[in-house]
């Protein structure tokens, strides 16, 4: 509920008050939300060193952090932030890397207790609350879901492209809305609210991406192509629906592998 | 738990779950009684579909054919289509599932009883007033898949297409009733000890096919009612000059039917993974791989909508798109078919007359299967479009995928429904001429379909090369009807001569056949616990153990109707689920439907608006007789060491019940707020008013309204949940003022708005999703009123907390819809052309 709420209202105060937004980037220098990004990834990567030290991960789980973190960057840093300046589908591979990659691959390595470790008791109520948001599937894939829609409206759009602060800004609510929604999905312990919830994201998603694909008009300004824009909602709705599709064959099949079938017999005369 | 010999206490269930004759028959709820009226009306519209499609034979059968004309043609051949796919395929996919699962799963009713016979009557009532319109020469002749805008008013000004729109929507309700009653039978009514892990192949596919017509039907259901709306109300919503688009009806419409193929076949491969096991005589090869298979089909269907849509002048690039990822469709359905040629393979098969019909499916459906690869190729889909080969190609699927299983399926439960054999000899007649007639009338149709002949063209000129595959296919299909016949006739005749069934005839796996042969009402005196996936295979003495009633829940003095109620993934016993007797209220409400159905057919709006307040009132005395109400033989209370019955929980099936409707109930919402996106970015000639309808401040205090509403509900139900009710009346019945406070408030605005639905699709859409937000609100308001009634009846407190819970999720869900509908209409026009 609380997710729900704050969910409504970052983007009501954002929709409403325009004009705050390039308040925020007047007077710092114009490279600077660029470090801030590698200094929040660098955070992320340094207390969850820290943190292994005292509670060591498993080998696969360092080599997900280690996938999500890299990609990460690649992302975040590589070519694509230049190319996706002007053009609407490697904008697109941006967001997709972050939302169906670096996501699910940060749930899977489940870096929690690592920075838990690292920082001790400072933090414990957050790590708290995530930990209890993390059992509700549904309500992680609906905020997600939220923050996907809204940050595809064309002013918020614009906005992020703008605006480096706006970008990061994007950037972090889809990590972190994403790593939420995959976490609750992968590793929690409810298979059906599970399922349908990647269920749900894979028809929205496609709904969202039918509508960049089938748009008579470029929505994100006239410079860009028709064509480019259509190229960005068919990778969403294709090979960003392929990996919702296999995450939940990978669910339902590892699910059912916990129990060994009984091998049975038939009994015929 | 022994309370008499077992005859004694059949006796004694049967008094409490017998079924009534005579006219009080229409009372009956069991899932037995409807699975077979479901089977049998079925069976009847197939014939009727049957009879629809020899006609179009004969009049192809010739060049220049008089036999009938263009106007009689394009209803023939529309209402063969509507017929078979939503008269039969789909009906009898969930009756047959309706007979079958509650049995399958160690259970002794669908956990909805009332619900299934409410499903099955407006099943019957819409699809006679459909098929009546065949004989009032009115019936629709759009096509069965109706688009716009053929559809519309310009172009079928008559009452021919409002029969389908209303009538199918209609009989819509029934197929979502019966696939959200099968979700939860299927998540919380299993036997005890049967874990996911070990659930049949058929629940499976079952609950995959419920799950997708739970959220597949809606947005056909949402396209029926808004062409509907356009066509007798004068709203804008396909109509391009006032800023509609007819290809939202494309979207709209594939968006379910896509889904709608699979929730056709999944059930029948269903069947198919049932069946050939038993005759392989070896559990089936790879039942992890076939699960995953299942449900990655369902999730794929989707997602893959638009490749119905090549020719319509979608971008290239989404053709390109889509092309390849139809193919990759092929690979669950590839696991299927290697795994049940697998466990042929690995097993010792016995060859009855059912894997006659197995084998036959295998070659059809496989066949079918690689056409619609073809199909898949953009550049072979622009050439064979609209041709006699896609007939063919979905003839191979659904005939095939469908229908060869069908037949299997029921040879193989005869002894179910007569306690009698099916006999060998007419059996295979019948194969051979339906195998044969299928062949020479749709092989060749391909054929034909190469060489340009259209489809839904009523006769062609002589000469062109289509006479001789015509003639051919019209041949093939009179032997195939022949055969048909032949099977018709063999089940007929085993009614009578065939032998007597040993129990377990077949030596299956499943717990369907621990019943007597023909079933009673109650299906089992007890219930099983299982412990592995083939419960009659690894325990022979079950069946027995069951019928002397030394297995679980086998009181009955109580005068309840019980089953189990167990975890979704764990199959823990978690309740008793009490279920409701035999009741004329289901009837009652098809019966009032049907007549809001006529009325609004006739366009006499004065009695459908008696009729809604009518079945408005009836609903509402539905959902009294419930819970703690007398009605249901609560004056026992439940024996020591019993758990709790469902309606003393705080989750008990209801819950999940509210749950799967709410879901069917947003899919129909997302497709609406789809259609306001769509053709705000797609329709060529939109038009947004320079200032908007819409109060902004009003709307925003609206949602905040019902955000307080819903939240002091949530404080009250959380107090109930810590058991503590202290002025719990009071509290729900202010919070039903509330909403009704804030429905008034949300109905003033609309009218403050001035909007014009005539006029503009932008304003008909705001209509639209404002008006189902109103429904809903007064809805909850209404519900929860009924409530704080209940509280002062003393049916719902602290030991009864169960339907203020199961209520508060449709609070929650209007919630959402309120503030999704705030985004979407107040602030996402703001934002656009912002950049």
């Amino acid at each position: 509920m609380r997710l729900i709420a704050a969910s409504v209202l970052v983007p009501l105060l954002v929709t409403a008050r325009p004009a705050a937004a390039h308040a925020l980037s007047g007077s710092l220098p114009a490279g600077f939300p660029l470090l801030l990004s590698a200094g929040l990834l660098g955070a992320a990567c340094g207390l969850y060193g820290i943190g292994a030290r005292r509670v060591p991960p498993g080998r696969a789980q360092a080599t997900w952090f280690c996938a999500a973190m890299a990609i990460g960057a690649l992302a975040v840093f590589g070519p694509l932030d230049r190319w996706a300046q002007d053009s609407t589908a490697w904008h697109m591979v941006q967001h997709i890397l972050l939302i169906v990659v670096v996501a699910p691959f940060g749930a899977l390595a489940g870096p929690l207790s690592q920075w838990r470790a690292a920082t001790g008791a400072l933090l414990r109520p957050l790590w708290a609350t995530i930990l209890r948001c993390g059992r509700h599937p549904l309500a992680a894939a609906m905020v997600h879901g939220a923050v996907i829609w809204i940050w595809h409206a064309p002013r918020m759009y614009r906005l992020a492209l703008d605006d480096p602060w706006w970008h990061l800004l994007e950037h972090v609510l889809f990590v972190a809305s994403g790593w939420l929604f995959w976490w609750s999905v992968l590793c929690g312990r409810r298979l059906a609210p599970g399922l349908l919830a990647i269920l749900l994201t894979l028809i929205h998603t496609g709904l969202l991406g039918a509508l960049l694909t089938f748009g008579r008009v470029s929505f994100y300004g006239d410079g860009r192509a028709l064509e480019d824009q259509q190229l960005a909602g068919l990778i969403m709705w294709v090979p960003g629906g392929f990996a919702y599709l296999a995450a939940a064959g990978w669910l339902l099949w590892r699910r059912l592998g916990e129990e060994t079938a009984p091998a049975a017999v038939p009994a015929r005369d | 738990m022994i309370e008499g010999r077992p005859d004694e206490l059949h006796q004694q269930f049967d008094e409490v779950w017998g079924n009534p004759r005579g006219w009080r028959a229409a009372t009956i709820v069991n899932h037995t009684r409807i699975g077979l009226l479901f089977l049998l009306t079925g069976l009847g519209f197939f014939i009727f579909g049957g009879l629809l499609a020899m006609l179009i034979r004969a009049q192809l059968a010739l060049p220049d054919q008089t036999f009938m004309d263009a106007d009689t043609y394009n209803q023939v051949f529309t209402m063969h289509g509507t017929v078979m796919m939503f008269l039969f395929a789909v009906p009898m996919m969930e009756g047959l599932a309706v007979y079958l699962i509650p049995k399958m799963l160690g259970a002794r009713d669908l956990v909805f009883p009332r619900l299934s016979a409410l499903g099955y009557w407006c099943y019957l009532f819409g699809a006679l007033i459909l098929a009546a319109s065949l004989f009032l020469e009115l019936a629709p002749d759009a096509g069965w898949f109706m688009y716009t805008p053929l559809s519309s008013l310009p172009y079928s000004p008559g009452v021919n297409s409002d029969f389908w729109l209303l009538g199918i929507t209609f009989v819509e309700i029934s197929a979502v009733t019966a696939a959200v009653e099968l979700v939860v039978a299927i998540l919380r009514a299993r036997a005890p000890g049967m874990t996911l892990q070990r659930m049949p192949l058929y629940a499976w596919y079952i609950l995959t096919m419920a799950m997708m017509i739970v959220l597949g039907f809606p947005p056909l259901i949402l396209g029926s009612i808004l062409l509907e709306l356009e066509r007798a109300a004068g709203m804008a919503f396909f109509d391009v000059a006032r800023g509609g688009d007819p290809i939202l009806w494309q979207h709209l419409f594939w968006l379910f039917g896509h889904p709608e193929v699979y929730i056709i076949f999944l059930p029948a491969a269903g069947l198919v993974s049932t069946m050939l096991p038993v005759f392989a005589r070896r559990p089936i090869v790879g039942y992890r791989w076939v699960v995953v298979a299942v449900l990655t089909t369902g999730f794929i269907s989707f997602a893959l909508w638009v490749h119905h849509m090549f020719t319509v002048g979608i971008p290239h690039l989404a053709q390109a798109f889509f092309s390849a990822a139809s193919m990759l469709v092929a690979i669950p359905t590839g696991v299927q078919v290697f795994s049940w040629l697998a466990t042929l393979w690995l097993g010792r098969p016995v060859y009855h007359v059912p894997m006659l019909w197995l084998f036959g499916f295998l070659v059809i459906f496989v066949a079918g299967g690689l056409t619609g690869v073809m199909l898949a190729l953009v550049p072979f889909n622009w050439q064979v479009h609209d041709t006699q080969f896609v007939v063919a190609h979905l003839h191979y699927v659904l005939v095939g995928g469908m229908f060869f299983p069908l037949v299997a399926a029921v040879y193989y439960w005869l002894p179910h429904f007569s306690g009698r054999m099916p006999s060998p000899r007419l059996g295979r007649w019948g194969f051979w001429l339906v195998f044969g007639g299928f062949n020479l009338t749709f092989l060749v149709m391909h054929w034909t379909g190469l060489l340009g002949m259209p489809r839904r063209a009523y006769t062609y000129a002589p000469g062109l090369g289509w006479d001789t595959p015509n003639l051919v296919s019209s041949i093939g299909s009179f032997i195939m009807a022949i055969g048909i016949a032949t099977v018709l006739v063999d089940v007929l005749l085993h009614f009578r001569f065939g032998v007597r069934a040993a129990p377990n005839p077949w030596h299956a796996d499943t717990l369907e056949w621990a019943t007597r042969l023909p079933p009673a009402a109650y299906n089992f005196i007890s219930l099983p616990s299982v412990d592995s996936r083939y419960p009659l295979w690894d325990r022979p003495d079950l069946v027995k153990e069951m019928a002397r009633g030394e297995q679980g829940l086998a009181a009955i003095a109580h005068g309840r109707r019980e089953t189990w109620g167990t975890d979704a993934v764990t199959g823990e016993v978690r309740e008793i689920i009490h279920l409701p007797g035999n009741t004329w209220l289901p009837f009652a409400v098809a019966l009032v439907l049907s007549a809001v159905c006529i009325g609004l057919l006739v366009k006499a709006y004065a009695v459908a608006s008696v009729a809604i307040v009518a079945a408005a009132i009836l609903v509402l005395r539905w959902s009294w007789e419930n819970g703690a109400h007398e009605e249901g033989g609560t004056a026992v209370p439940i024996s020591a060491g019993d758990p709790p019955l469902h309606w003393r929980t705080h989750n008990g099936p209801g819950r999940w019940g509210m749950g799967v409707t709410l879901l069917a109930d947003g899919a129909l919402y997302a497709a609406l707020l789809f259609g306001w996106f769509y053709l705000w970015t797609v329709a060529p000639q939109w038009q947004v008013p320079a200032q908007s309808p819409l109060d902004a401040r009003g709307m925003l205090a609206n949602a905040l309204l019902l955000t307080v509403a819903t939240l002091w509900l949530r404080r009250v139900l959380a107090a109930l949940r810590r058991g503590s009710d202290g002025r719990l009346r009071g509290q729900l019945a202010a919070i039903a003022a509330l909403g009704l406070l804030q429905s008034a408030h949300l109905l003033w605005l609309m009218h403050a708005s001035g909007l014009v639905p005539k006029a503009t699709a932008h304003d008909a859409v705001i209509a639209v999703v404002l008006g189902y937000t109103l429904f809903h609100c007064v809805l909850a308001g209404v519900a929860t009123g009924l409530q704080a009634w209940r509280v002062h009846y003393g049916y719902v407190d602290r030991a009864a907390p169960y339907e203020p819970i199961v209520l508060g999720q449709l609070w929650y869900y209007n919630l959402g819809v309120v503030w999704s509908a705030y985004f979407a209409l107040v602030l996402f026009p703001s934002t656009w052309g912002g950049g």
